[in-house]
């Protein structure tokens, strides 16, 4: 369907789309309803990757053994996501699709090294999320192709997920950090680490994670980051909190604090 | 605010279409095709299949509807609320296929085929109404307050207890932290759930224990609340001992408990009238501008529009709107305020100014009415703060300049001297100067602002959630030039208000001149961003103080020169309250109330001084600091003793209050030098005192007694959350001598009931209690002179009284003390420990006492981290209108509040009652604050103590790096 008319809006918890639509900046005004398609809320495990269907809602991500083992801080986030009305409702397909750079499962996905799964009436095709966002709320979705899911590979090592609101709940974060800390490699350590708010996309730090493999101090690390973002002031933070912050949170993870 | 948008009927009719084309992929994903002018009424309709509360049905529903409206406004189930409108408060919560969700963001047809479930839907058994046990837990608990976010809490709950059947506050917290509750009774709503879940089952003794014998504690199993979070402790004060009575005193549910936890009480929305309309109101989308031009012929013409209003055709004063001196509205002041605020202003001075108001046949046509509405604007020049706005250069609000003038329309600021100033710093060893700032906060009660206007011929039915009905009436009559009497104005339920429900407000107008106009009944419902830029909220502040003190710590000069907002009208005073409860010889206090084009300020809970008492006691604690004394040491020096150091209180409970808290809060051994501590996480504790006024005052009651022995007690109360109804009937009660079940109480309903004071400034248990001691005192008389009424008889009483006090001030007391834990890379603040001490006088009702006490105390922790509406400096728009924006405390940002009360009786009041209400919000802000500063060792001058700020105070540039994260 969405072949023959490429201009509909999906729409799946809708959360996002209401919002957008109080907020008078809707342009859109011709719709598809996802919800009902049952199919696309399985989560499952497919040829070792975790298959999470683009209808899975927060609660079923909070919810599944499957992703409580192998993507814990995936659960987490969802655990932050609103209140439970919105977990009952919002999508993690809906999450990636709005781009928004505050959107809390977005740097897990990013530091698991996800791949997003887009269908279009052609067939499917798998995008790594290092590839998905292109600018501010830009992706590379064709009009007319749908998330179905996201694949994440098997990932080995320390997880971590901290996200920084102004209140303790139902807050858009001011910066949400995720990441995964491999086995030691001679003097360093793996690392995958993104962050979401501190740009127009969620995004990974290449500098700072080959700082930490090649075992620099964790204070040389922090500087590494911090030059290697670039956040701005917005309504929600300032960019100098976002740099610090980002910071800190590095050496909490890093340091392996639990205390987030 | 014109903007060309897709509205969301326009959305909903294409969603909705969707769902009822065929499939074409997979399942039944379907096309929004959308359908384009359809008419106001001929919106494509669905027939769905719901099942409600266990009742499957079958109903055709409008393709634009919400699963809200749906219940409200079709099904007649108004006990879902909708607070929001927009997936922010969670009142509107309701259980789909067992699962909550927030029903104002769904659509109808999106229902199709599920089962939803509703606060309706609780009751155990329908037939004889037993509540669940939730229900029960919650009217146990008093966990509403409002009543307004009751529902959605207990569908919350009743999620969470049917996959958890024994929830710990933890959980409980989780599961309802999409619920806000702007009475802020979160730990009660907690408590309530664990007590559902029959976790703890001794301490439900807590509200049952009731009273104490008067010499007595609460004993120590009844201290502690189901969630294992200490509660409420009453203790008598030996010297003012007050003896034990039969009802007063004793923990009772509300008497209106049961309507609150079945969605039965009946707030201004859930009223429907035959053949009502429905009203919009257009807004300024411009902080200052002149109207050129309105045309309402498009809009006029969209078939369904029965009445369209504008500054050209309404030229009502909303006289209670803008006051010279802020002061209490009245004919005299009408006749002299200058600066008047119209229902309809031109120029509009700030964004969310009233600029066109339709009336139509449903919601959906009045909105898309005021898209046809065209107005053409000439921006004018604004000015957003309150010093800028004094400068010579600033744009003027009105033709006399920004500031705004007193109550003689002179253009003076606020002023009040004592002493000689210049020698106060003369005398003093240092002086110290310092600047602080507080935000705008806003009201922000969870009942957005309603009014439903019926005319019939020349005589007003107003139902308006009003925290005074009698001095609406009077508003509304002196406004619309007709007599008192012409006007009834009804409210029977109120979903909070906090000071922003007093007198009038311009809903009531605008509905009442469409009713008028459309010759029909109409409602007008303010959106919740209405709500926030359209209804005031606290005035934001700039203070700056100067203070002598010696050595010892003695003070000898206190110098403030403040700048309150106003916004561009003057609705309250606008001062800043504090000073006085320090002693000190020489005073002089200056604000200046200015004009700004920012949303209007106006009273907020004890309004001048939460923010002033930041101001006073951060300046107070620096000193202290300053001289390297203990805090507690400082205020137990320079507190107030006497009333602006002459007049005696009535009694005088400070010095208890603080020996009480100081003990309990173990604060000689919490407390440390400011800023001691090392590593990330960093505690501090912080205190802070208040005295708060207790006035005697007018007010009116009528008791009716007939020949079954009923006693119908007729008071002009609303209840805006307070409890004011059972405390006026556990007054009547008691002062009858009779048990509770004989009372009735009628309230609410100016035809009906006496003058009223008005539930603002604390002052309903004290002036309408003491009326109803007097009536019930009338009425025994009656009866001892009469006899009983038989058959038809009834002996009516009633009292006006109007008490003074001679020569003495009376105050209610309290200090609180607060430990708080500073995340030092994070930047955030989390409140570990908080305790208040309060003496209120004689605690009418523990169990609702115990819920305004920390309902004042969690907004103010609020206030002091979090809220702020924040504008764009360019435009002039505020940016954060709304819950989530501006930040209001959720489920999981409340810690426990412990509440301790010294009782005490002077004689005065009923049975020695003093003031509640506003009390524990008023030192709350400065206690937090304090902590913080004691945690992290650096003054935080500027509300609200945002992270950024803490992490901007402590770190010099690169000092994110030296915590190193260990922690
Ligand atoms: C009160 C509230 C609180 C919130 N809190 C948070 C929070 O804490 N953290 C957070 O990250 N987000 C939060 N959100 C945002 C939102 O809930 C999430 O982004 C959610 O994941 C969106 O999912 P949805 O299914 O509701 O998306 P929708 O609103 O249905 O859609 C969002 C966008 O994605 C598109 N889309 C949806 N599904 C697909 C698909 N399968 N293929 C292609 N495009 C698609 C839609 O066209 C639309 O543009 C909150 C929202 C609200 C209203
Ligand atoms: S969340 Fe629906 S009314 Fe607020
Ligand atoms: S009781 Fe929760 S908002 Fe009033």
């Amino acid at each position: 369907m969405l072949r023959d008319e490429p201009t509909l809006t999906p729409l799946a918890g809708c959360t996002d789309l209401y919002v957008a639509l109080n907020f008078g900046t809707l342009k859109d005004t011709r719709f598809l309803d996802l919800w009902r398609l049952d199919r696309l809320r399985k989560i499952e495990l497919r040829g070792g990757a975790l298959s999470i269907g683009a209808l899975a809602t927060f609660t079923d991500l909070i919810r599944s053994t499957l992703v409580r083992k192998r993507l814990p801080m995936l659960a987490a986030a969802a655990r932050d996501v609103g209140g439970v009305q919105i977990q009952n409702r919002g999508t993690i397909g809906g999450n990636v699709a709005n781009a928004s750079p505050a959107g809390d499962t977005l740097p897990v996905l990013a530091a698991a090294d996800a791949v997003v799964v887009l269908q279009q009436a052609g067939g499917i095709r798998r995008v790594p999320f290092d590839g998905f966002y292109t600018g501010y709320r830009q992706t590379v979705r064709r009009p007319g192709e749908l998330i179905v899911g996201i694949e994440i590979p098997p990932v080995r090592g320390r997880q971590f997920f901290r996200k920084v609101g102004t209140r303790a709940a139902q807050a858009i974060s001011k910066i949400v950090m995720a990441g995964i800390l491999g086995p030691a490699t001679g003097s360093g350590r793996t690392a995958r680490i993104a962050l979401g708010s501190v740009a127009p996309t969620v995004v990974r730090v290449p500098r700072t994670e080959a700082a930490l493999a090649s075992g620099a101090s964790i204070e040389a690390v922090q500087r590494t980051l911090m030059e290697e973002i670039a956040p701005i002031d917005d309504l929600r933070s300032t960019a100098e909190y976002r740099r610090r912050v980002a910071a800190n949170l590095l050496a909490r993870f890093v340091c392996g604090a639990s205390r987030g | 605010m014109r903007k060309r948008r897709i509205s969301r009927r326009k959305f909903l009719e294409g969603t909705g279409t969707a769902l009822a084309a065929v499939g074409v992929v997979a399942t039944r994903p379907t096309i929004a095709a959308q359908r384009a002018g359809a008419a106001a009424s001929g919106a494509a309709r669905t027939a769905i299949r719901v099942t409600v509360n266990g009742v499957a049905r079958q109903v055709d529903v409008d393709d634009r509807w919400t699963l809200a409206e749906l219940l409200r406004d079709h099904l007649e189930l108004t006990g879902t609320k909708i607070g929001c409108d927009r997936g922010e408060c969670g009142a509107c919560t309701v259980l789909l296929d067992g699962k909550p969700v927030y029903s104002c963001s769904q659509l109808a047809v999106w229902v199709d085929g599920r089962s939803v479930e509703t606060v309706e839907g609780l009751v155990k058994n329908v037939q004889n109404e037993k509540l669940s046990a939730v229900q029960q837990a919650f009217v146990d608990r008093d966990a509403p307050q409002c009543g307004f976010c009751t529902s959605g809490q207990l569908m919350a709950a009743k999620a969470l207890l049917s996959s958890n059947a024994h929830p710990t506050a933890e959980d409980a917290r989780a599961a309802m932290t999409g619920n806000l509750c702007r009475c802020s009774n979160y730990n009660h709503y907690v408590d309530a759930v664990v007590a559902a879940g029959g976790r703890s089952a001794e301490s439900l003794a807590l509200p049952a224990t009731g009273r104490l014998p008067a010499t007595g504690r609460l004993p120590a199993t009844g201290r502690a609340s189901l969630s294992g979070e200490p509660s409420l402790a009453i203790e008598s004060l030996a010297p003012q001992r007050v003896t034990a009575l039969n009802v007063v005193g004793h923990a009772t549910p509300r008497i209106d408990a049961v309507e609150r936890v079945t969605g039965k009480a009946k707030y201004t929305g859930d009223i429907r009238l035959p053949g009502m309309l429905y009203a919009r109101v257009l807004r300024s989308p411009h902080p200052h501008a002149r109207i050129i031009r309105i045309d309402t012929s498009k809009a006029r013409a969209l078939p369904g529009v029965k009445a369209i209003v504008t500054h050209e055709n309404c030229k009502v004063v909303w006289g209670a709107g803008g006051i010279s001196g802020g002061q209490q509205y009245n004919d005299e002041v009408k006749k002299i305020t200058k600066h008047r605020r119209y229902a309809f202003n031109n120029p509009v001075r700030f964004v969310g100014d009233p600029v066109a108001a339709v009336a139509a046949v449903d919601r959906h046509t009045a909105e898309d009415a005021l898209q046809l509405i065209d107005v053409e604007y000439e921006p004018l020049a604004f000015v957003l703060d309150p010093e800028a706005a004094l400068k010579p250069d600033a744009p003027k609000i009105w033709p006399e300049g920004n500031l705004s003038p007193n109550a003689r329309n002179e253009l003076m600021p606020i002023s009040q001297k004592r002493g000689d100033i210049d020698a106060g710093f003369a005398q003093a060893d240092h002086v110290f100067e310092d600047r602080f700032t507080t935000a705008f906060v806003h009201n922000a009660q969870m009942e957005p602002r309603a009014a439903l206007a019926a005319w019939q011929g020349d005589k007003l039915t107003i139902y308006t959630p009003t925290q005074g009905i009698s001095n609406c009436r009077t508003d509304m009559a002196r406004d619309l030039e007709i007599p008192p009497e012409k006007v009834d104005v009804i409210c029977h339920y109120m979903g909070g208000g906090f000071g922003n429900k007093n007198q009038n407000q311009d809903a009531d107008l605008i509905a009442t001149v469409l009713a008028k106009e459309a010759g029909a009944p109409v409602k007008l419902e303010l959106s919740r961003k209405e709500d926030f830029i359209g209804v005031h909220g606290r005035w934001p502040t700039v203070q700056y103080y100067k203070v002598g003190v010696k050595n010892d710590g003695t003070l000898t000069a206190i110098q403030l020169r403040g700048y309150s907002g106003m916004g561009p009208y003057r609705k309250n005073s606008g001062s800043i309250g504090g000073i006085e409860i320090y002693q000190c010889p020489n005073h002089d206090v200056t604000v200046h109330p200015v004009y700004t084009n920012r949303t209007v300020s106006g009273n907020f809970r004890g309004p001048e001084f939460p923010q002033g008492f930041f101001g006073i006691e951060s300046m107070m604690d620096e000193v202290a600091s300053k001289l390297k004394l203990d805090p507690v040491e400082f205020i137990q020096k320079n507190m107030t003793r006497k009333f602006r150091d002459e007049t005696p209180y009535t009694n005088y409970t400070l010095d208890e209050c603080i020996r009480r808290g100081v003990e309990a809060f173990d604060w000689k051994k919490k407390w440390h030098p400011p800023g001691a501590e090392g590593g990330p996480i960093k505690h501090g504790c912080g205190v802070s005192f208040m005295a708060f006024r207790s006035g005697l005052g007018r007010s009116s009651a009528v008791i009716r007694l007939d020949s079954k022995g009923r006693y119908a007690v007729h008071v002009g109360v609303t209840d805006v959350g307070a409890g004011a109804k059972t405390t006026m009937a556990l007054i009547a009660a008691e002062a009858l001598d009779v048990p509770l079940s004989k009372i009735d109480l009628v309230w609410g309903d100016t035809d009906r009931c006496p003058f009223s004071v008005g539930e603002s400034g604390s002052r309903t248990t004290i002036m309408t209690g003491q009326a109803v001691v007097e009536a019930a005192k009338d009425l025994k008389k009656q009866i001892a002179e009469k006899g009983l009424p038989k058959g038809d008889e009834v002996l009516i009483a009633s009292a006006s009284p109007n008490p003074q006090l001679q020569g003495k001030v009376r105050n209610a007391f309290g200090a609180h003390f607060v430990e708080v834990e500073v995340d030092a890379q994070l930047g955030g603040v989390r409140v570990v420990r908080y305790v208040c001490v309060h003496d209120c006088g004689r605690i009418i009702n523990p169990l609702t006492a115990d819920s305004q006490i920390k309902g004042g105390a969690t907004m103010g922790i609020g206030m002091a981290l979090h809220e702020d509406l924040l504008y764009d400096r360019r435009s002039g728009v505020p940016l954060t209108p709304g819950f989530y924006g501006a930040r209001i405390l959720t489920h999981r940002d409340a810690p426990p509040i412990e509440v301790i009360f010294i009782e005490s009786d002077d004689g005065l009041g009923p049975f020695g009652a003093k003031s509640m209400g506003e009390s524990s919000k008023v030192p709350a802000v400065a206690a937090v604050a304090n902590a913080v500063f004691n945690a992290i060792g650096v003054r935080m001058r500027d509300l609200p103590i945002t992270r950024d700020k803490i992490l901007d105070a402590l770190e010099a540039p690169g000092a994110a790096i030296t915590a190193g994260g260990r922690s």
